[in-house]
């Protein structure tokens, strides 16, 4: 393809020069043509802002232009915005000889720029050896209407098909039939498209078709949809006005001869306007079941790959990484990979480009993504696997793409050298220090890190019912404090209460009897033991209540052991059992009488 | 005294006996870490910190292994396990706040000076529980002997009010340690984990979670469990599998 460009960056003010540098070019894909063929006409405007005003087409006498559709690319480098679309028409020559396209305009903010005008030389038609000039494809003369029926000019749209994926790709055709001779070239309204992404696909196809049993020379126009959303998306009508040829009417029944020769052959032309019926299309949102952590919405066919532009680089070296994104799809929408963490790099914000083509009106090309990274550390650094993950609507799976590590050999740096191209280095430490290149977790336990007396609390934790025995042990020290203070507090009764376990320890013991008797009477009544005379213990019986009959017991025990005490006998030793069961029935006789 | 002695002798052989197998575990993990195999280290030290939960230094050399292979969330629950058993241990505490901090998180929380927090944890909830049942003993056993005869309480009543106060203390510091630790921990161990608004898929999504950020297990409800981000101070519903029980 000869390219016939004319840059025009001009300037009104040095501050709108800096907002917005406004360029055209024009290009054409031949500059020879013949009359049946047709030329394709590339305008590109390119400028420092997201939006860019459309081209001003001149006048074309020579040629019928179609638009084609366009094709915007936006790339923000350091932050700022640059954009370029790319305005395609198909030119259909109308005569034989130089055709000339025009200066062609874009005016924006007070800037203008324009191209060169083109010449394109249009030579005789291969096929048609006849030196009439051929008509555009909408002027040629129509196929002969026949016997069939149907209407004369009419416009359909469809869809490849009526449900896909969110962003998936979708290929509307229009189709513009006419069986009768237009006048003028139609005016093509797309349809109104809400929620989502389109893309033309050109070129223009033009052929005949019949349809029931009449012949159509049809014009087709194909558009790539990426819905944007799930649910039920509309696509609206899309129109052409149009000025259809039309016999001048006459009664051919008119008595008059000269009306009747005058009218053949006359027309005039009539406008009409069609519309086509809006579609639906069904679509369906991305399984989230299996979908993985980094899935950024690609949908189509993909292959990664990356490369570096050199393996061998010192500390601040500026090295390129590649990613290259390539296969189907909206490359436009896509995100760059994400890139893993790098400590041992710098990393600098990527530049992504697309190349874009439509080849079997399949949208596809490639996204190249440069990212310029700075060594900052020595030694064999690898830059580790990237991966992206997209959705394959014809397998109906998710696809994740990795790809393989790579590795520079990094030397260490001349403290002299310039440092690399937007590399901006950090200031200097002005005295000699520690400069913390990176932050990393720290290096693993080689050893058990709890210490003995850790260890040790922790299973002291865990002793379990063991911990009873402080509670326990204080507890019983409590209730033995509490016991002797109450003794303490209340000799009288407590002497009393132990009446009867000190008698029996005095009975146990051989030739105690007799104290033991006169003992738990004195602890019982409150009297010192070894003034206790028989009669003073029963008269304080007697005021105690107690029967005579027991009283009776405690006179005879009490006599018989003094018989014992001043008159010994060997036989008495044999009775001795016996009279300590009877003082010891007596003690629980009195124990229960008396109380404490 | 006796039984106390015992007991003691019986605790410390218990732990000798413990640290055996970790540190067969931690060589072997070291080996394949240094090879940069961290997914099979992370197996390895997973095996060995399930077989003894009680090693600070298995749970956190699993999360370097973790972290090393990309999956910070696990990276963070297993530092949390490994800080719960051992915050005195700076590198612990270095590699949790790192990955942390990958959360949108931070170990110390915003508005507690460092040394205060530091000072908090100065020791672990099993240390204070340790030291608060020691408190506990001593005060029971030097009260009991200042019951016992009025001439040891002269000798041990201050001992014994120094236990006692020592007793309050740590269990004031240990509520106190519960009170801000919840009982049920996880960390989400997704990325972007999207928390509805109930128990199931049909439910609207009130928030993402990020990978590695810490929750609270309020309640649980089939495959699902309702988690409050502790940070934000909000609540929703994840799927079980998205967080990992600390």
């Amino acid at each position: 393809m000869r390219t016939i460009s004319l840059a025009l960056a001009f300037f009104l003010t040095p501050v709108l020069a800096a907002a917005q540098q406004l360029s055209v070019t024009a290009a054409v894909d031949k500059t020879q043509v013949a009359l049946d063929d047709q030329v394709v006409l590339a305008v590109t405007v390119t400028g420092q802002a997201a939006s860019l005003p459309d081209p001003q087409m001149p006048p074309l006498r020579d040629f019928s232009m179609y638009s084609s559709g366009r094709n915007q690319s936006i790339s923000f480098i350091n932050g700022q915005v640059s954009s370029s679309v790319t305005h395609t028409f198909v030119l259909i020559p109308r005569m034989v000889g130089k055709g000339v396209i025009g200066p062609i305009t874009v005016s924006a903010s007070g800037a203008t720029a324009k191209t060169d005008p083109i010449e394109i030389s249009v030579a005789k038609s291969v096929n048609q050896p006849t030196a009439a000039p051929q008509p555009a494809p909408q002027a040629r003369p129509a196929p002969r209407p026949n016997a069939a029926s149907g209407p004369d000019i009419f416009v359909t749209t469809e869809l490849d098909r009526r449900r896909a994926w969110v962003n998936e790709q979708v290929t509307l055709s229009f189709k513009f039939h006419t069986a009768i001779s237009l006048m003028g070239n139609p005016e093509y309204n797309p349809p109104k498209l809400e929620g989502f992404l389109s893309e033309d696909l050109p070129p223009l196809r033009h052929y005949n078709e019949v349809i029931k049993g009449r012949t159509y020379y049809v014009t087709e126009i194909k558009m790539a949809l990426f819905p944007l959303q799930a649910g039920k998306l509309s696509i609206g009508p899309a129109t052409v006005h149009c000025q259809v040829q039309q016999d001048v009417s006459a009664d051919p029944f008119a008595s008059d001869f000269f009306d009747k020769f005058f009218a053949q052959g006359l027309t005039t032309s009539k406008a009409k306007t069609l519309n086509t019926q809006p579609l639906t299309l069904q679509v369906d949102p991305i399984p989230s079941a299996g979908r993985p952590p980094d899935f950024n919405g690609a949908v189509g066919r993909l292959s990664l790959s990356t490369s570096l532009d050199k393996t061998r680089a010192k500390v601040g070296d500026a090295v390129n990484l590649t990613m290259t994104l390539q296969g189907s799809g909206n490359l436009k929408s896509l995100g760059n990979p994400d890139l893993p963490q790098m400590p041992s790099w710098r990393v600098f914000d990527p530049v992504a480009s697309v190349n874009e083509e439509k080849r079997g009106d399949l949208v596809q090309g490639s996204r190249v993504t440069r990212t310029v990274l700075v060594a900052r550390v020595s030694g064999e650094l690898t830059i580790p696997p990237i991966t992206l993950s997209y959705f394959d609507p014809d397998q109906r799976r998710f696809v994740r793409l990795q790809t393989k590590p790579l590795s520079v050999s990094v030397a260490p740096g001349d403290a002299n050298a310039a440092p690399a191209v937007g590399y901006i280095a950090p200031s200097a430490p002005t005295a000699k220090g520690i400069s913390r290149v990176n932050e990393d977790i720290a290096y693993l336990k080689v050893r058990p890190t709890a210490s003995a007396g850790t260890r040790l609390l922790r299973s002291w934790t865990s002793a379990g019912p063991l911990h009873a025995l402080p509670f326990l042990f204080f507890a019983w020290c409590l209730a033995s404090s509490l016991y002797r203070e109450k003794i303490a507090s209340d000799p009288k009764g407590a002497r009393s209460r132990g009446a009867l376990k000190a008698a029996r320890r005095r009975l146990s013991s051989a030739g105690r009897e007799t104290e033991a008797l006169a003992g738990y009477l004195a602890d019982k009544l409150d009297e010192p033991a070894p003034s206790l005379t028989l009669r003073r213990a029963l008269d304080l019986l007697r005021m105690r209540g107690l029967p005579e009959a027991t009283l009776a017991q405690v006179r005879a025990l009490w006599e018989e052991l003094d018989s014992r005490r001043f008159a010994p006998s060997t036989d008495l030793n044999a009775a001795l059992p016996a009279l300590k069961g009877d003082i010891e029935k007596l003690l629980k006789t009195l124990d229960k009488e008396l109380p404490s | 005294m006796n039984t106390l002695l015992l007991a003691v002798s019986l605790a410390a052989c218990a732990c000798y006996a413990g640290s055996v197998p970790a540190q067969t575990a931690l060589s072997e993990g070291q080996r394949l870490y240094d090879l940069g195999d961290h997914r099979s280290a992370a197996a390895w030290y997973g095996q060995a910190s399930a077989a003894d939960p009680s090693s600070a230094a298995l749970h956190y050399d699993r999360g370097n292994a973790l972290f090393k292979a990309g999956q910070v969330g696990k990276a963070v629950a297993s530092y949390q396990r490994a800080f719960d058993l051992d915050p005195r241990d700076s590198d612990i505490r270095q590699n949790l706040d790192f990955s942390l901090r990958r959360a949108g998180e931070e170990l110390s929380p915003s508005g507690m000076p460092p040394l205060v927090f530091l000072a908090f944890h100065l020791l672990s909830e099993r240390e204070l529980a340790g030291l608060q049942w020691l408190a506990c003993w001593l005060t029971l056993i030097l009260a009991g002997l200042c019951l016992r005869r009025a001439s040891w309480r002269e000798k041990l009543l201050g001992g014994a009010m120094m236990a006692g106060a020592l007793w309050i203390f740590i269990g004031l510091w240990w509520l106190a340690m519960r009170g801000v630790t919840p009982p049920h921990r996880g960390v989400i161990v997704m990325a972007s984990v999207e928390a509805r608004s109930g128990p199931g898929e049909n439910f609207n999504v009130s928030f993402t979670a990020p990978e590695g950020r810490r929750v609270q297990i309020l309640s649980e409800n089939g495959a699902w469990l309702e988690i409050g981000v502790l940070k934000e101070g909000v609540k929703g519903w994840v799927p079980a599998s998205a967080v990992e029980e600390i």
